[in-house]
């Protein structure tokens, strides 16, 4: 989080201007994973606002508190041409309660996220087809003794994915409406945070949102995950998020998200709040 | 009548709307909610303006003739919101043949667009009425 935070200073001091080929919005936000579509699912656009000929560089971090739990996120991410994206980021997961109950040594989860994706076809916002990208995220733990410990079955491993995602300019109530659903290959347990398992699981994301007027948009996501871990229980995540987009430099998201079961403990629910910026 | 009746007949209410009995009360057409003829004159004034005023597609619009441009934009976008006008110009490819006009170039003629509706009072949802309708047209438009 400390990286992206000295990188999003960074790139602001470089200048290099936001891409502006695409309509605010288009690009999503940087999600938890690093990959640009709502705060937990990707969705099937190329980070940033660039079009053909124009690249983009992002930053981004996020927090969500349930309490007993906290996750911190920092990402990066550039797009270029309208056609690829390359992302970092840095998931890290406090598990306050656990080490409170001393059931966990007093260290935080760590996984890096190194992120590819490449739209194949369509737009977003023009014709009559969805836009379509597949991506593929290799994941890594930082913390390869604990999960061992924690009873995963590997400390690294890949999701690949494929999404499709459309906007209607005039969708509900006349107002910009965007559908995205992924289909998703993991082996990770919780995004990678716990580890990963020698079983791959497949799984199916989706989010909808709609845009109240070009700078304010409303979602919901549903993320399905494995349950593959032993000593916990993993459930799928949704959340609901009202996003400001006052520029194409800033977008600011506010949610309330449903993380389910993370350590065996139940009911992780809390705010999460997530800051992005192109320089 | 019971609560639950109650809601029932409402759900059948409902139902009835849904397929069609309701849709067949008289809308105004996007004509109409653009403001009718001087509603459209006035947006295409603006949106004219606009571009002539955009660093980055204004080179495009150079050697438009401009009454010319406007006469038929505003036939164009009459026909296109189901107003009582025909569309007397070129066909979209023909009309934008050589400028090799760029995904992005479209992109900024758009929010152009939006500045003038915009500045034209226009309600968001009528807004993007017009846009969708416009969207359908980018590949024939773009890269001709």
């Amino acid at each position: 989080m400390r990286v992206a935070g000295g990188w999003l200073l960074l790139l602001w001091s470089l200048q290099v201007g936001a891409a502006d080929g695409r309509l605010l919005g288009s690009g999503g936000v940087l999600s938890v994973d690093g990959s640009a579509g709502g705060g937990l699912v990707p969705w099937a656009v190329i980070a940033g606002h660039g079009e053909r000929g124009q690249w983009d560089a992002l930053a981004s971090i996020s927090v969500v508190d349930t309490g007993d739990f906290d996750l911190h996120t920092g990402a990066l991410a550039l797009g270029w041409n309208n056609r690829v994206e390359l992302s970092i980021a840095r998931l890290s997961l406090g598990l306050d309660a656990l080490v409170r109950a001393d059931r966990f040594p007093d260290e935080r989860l760590d996984t890096d996220v190194i992120g590819a994706k490449l739209r194949l076809g369509g737009d977003l916002v023009y014709g009559r087809a969805p836009q379509f990208a597949a991506g593929v995220q290799w994941r890594r733990s930082r913390d390869g003794d604990l999960v061992r410990f924690a009873s995963a079955d590997d400390d690294q491993g890949f999701d690949v994915y494929l999404s499709a995602s459309k906007l209607w300019i005039d969708g509900i109530a006349s107002r910009r409406t965007l559908a995205s659903l992924t289909l998703r290959s993991t082996d990770a347990n919780q995004l990678g945070l716990t580890g990963f398992s020698d079983r791959r699981s497949l799984v199916l994301e989706s989010s909808l949102a709609v845009f109240l007027d070009p700078n304010w948009l409303v979602g919901i996501e549903y993320r399905d995950k494995p349950d593959q871990l032993e000593f916990a229980r993993e459930d799928a995540w949704s959340d609901v998020f009202l996003a400001w987009l006052p520029s194409r430099h800033w977008h600011l998201a506010l949610g309330y998200a449903d993380l389910g079961s993370i350590g065996g403990i139940d009911g992780q629910r809390g705010y999460y709040l997530s800051v992005q910026a192109t320089p | 009548m019971s609560a639950g009746e109650g809601l029932l007949r409402w759900s059948r209410l409902t139902l009835v709307c849904l397929l069609g009995a309701c849709a067949t009360t008289p809308k105004a057409s996007l004509h109409d909610q653009l403001g009718g003829e001087a509603g459209v004159a006035r947006l295409v004034a603006a949106t004219v303006a606009q571009v002539h005023g955009d660093a980055r597609i204004s080179e495009l619009f150079a050697e438009t003739d401009d009454a010319y441009f406007q006469a038929r934009l505003n036939e164009f976008i009459c026909q296109l919101a189901d107003g009582p006008c025909e569309y007397t110009g070129l066909s979209m490819p023909d009309a934008h043949s050589g400028m090799d006009i760029s995904e992005r170039e479209f992109n900024y003629f758009v929010e152009d667009l939006e500045r003038a509706m915009d500045s034209s009072g226009l309600p968001l949802a009528v807004q993007n009425r017009l846009l969708a309708r416009l969207a359908r047209m980018r590949d024939e438009v773009i890269r001709q």
